[in-house]
């Protein structure tokens, strides 16, 4: 089953300060979930007037794109120390 | 082994087709999966195979402003969703692309895209190598592991 990401890795260093943190994403998803099923009838009001659109396969597209963001890290580190990482999960 | 492969298999176990249709079967079953949206591209790395499975960019720029070190890795899974998505955009989208790609100086039709065109293309981005040296000891390398 394909999954989005369910969890992010952060971290900021700076040369004063230093954080880090899992952001547990799967409570956003579960949080979006109400809206998400508004968002499925509202696609499926769309497709009845515009079918060119193709409502469903921009949906399962846009999420197939969700899902494979896992895996995805970005890195950038400044000269003085400072560093930003995310990383998803 | 999937469902449909067991299922086809015990059929032939039972006697209930000859080993003739059973290979056909099975052809058939294959050219789904790889004519699905889902399947890989002929040519193109499966998931978990030995393929390369991210694109990796990195930028290093010790002499720069602030001498930053960019190190970014996409999933090629990713980047084949994006590459299916912009397929399936609608037709008035395609011409805000094209207006705003031409504006930054790429002239190009996005519409005239084929989905099996760009999947051949990011089946072949495995091969992909670039490394720019700069003569400040700036370097841009971009590929695929």
């Amino acid at each position: 089953m394909m999954l989005p990401p369910l969890v992010a890795r952060v971290r900021v260093v700076t040369p004063r300060h230093a954080f880090g943190a899992w952001l547990p994403l799967f409570l956003l998803w579960i949080l979006l979930l109400p809206l998400a099923l508004l968002l499925l009838v509202a696609l499926a009001v769309t497709a009845l007037v515009a079918p060119r659109w193709r409502c469903g396969a921009l949906l399962a597209g846009t999420y197939a794109a969700l899902c494979e963001a896992r895996g995805t890290r970005v890195d950038v580190e400044g000269g003085d120390g400072s560093r930003v990482f995310v990383a998803l999960h | 082994m999937s469902a449909e492969r067991l299922r086809i298999l015990n059929l032939l176990a039972e006697g209930k087709i000859s080993a003739a249709e059973a290979a056909t079967l099975l052809d058939a079953l294959g050219a789904d999966r790889a004519a699905a949206p889902g399947g890989a591209a002929p040519g193109a790395a499966a998931p978990g195979s030995a393929g390369p499975r991210y694109l990796r960019v990195t930028v290093e720029d010790p002499q720069g402003e602030h001498g930053a070190k960019v190190n970014v890795r996409v999933p090629m899974n990713l980047i084949r969703a994006g590459v299916r998505l912009a397929a399936i955009l609608p037709p008035g989208v395609h011409d805000q692309i094209n207006k705003a790609l031409k504006q930054n100086g790429v002239d190009l039709d996005v519409s005239k895209i084929r989905p099996e065109d760009l999947e051949e293309i990011v089946a072949h981005l495995g091969e992909l190598t670039v490394d720019v040296d700069g003569n400040r000891g700036e370097r841009v390398r971009v590929f695929c592991e």
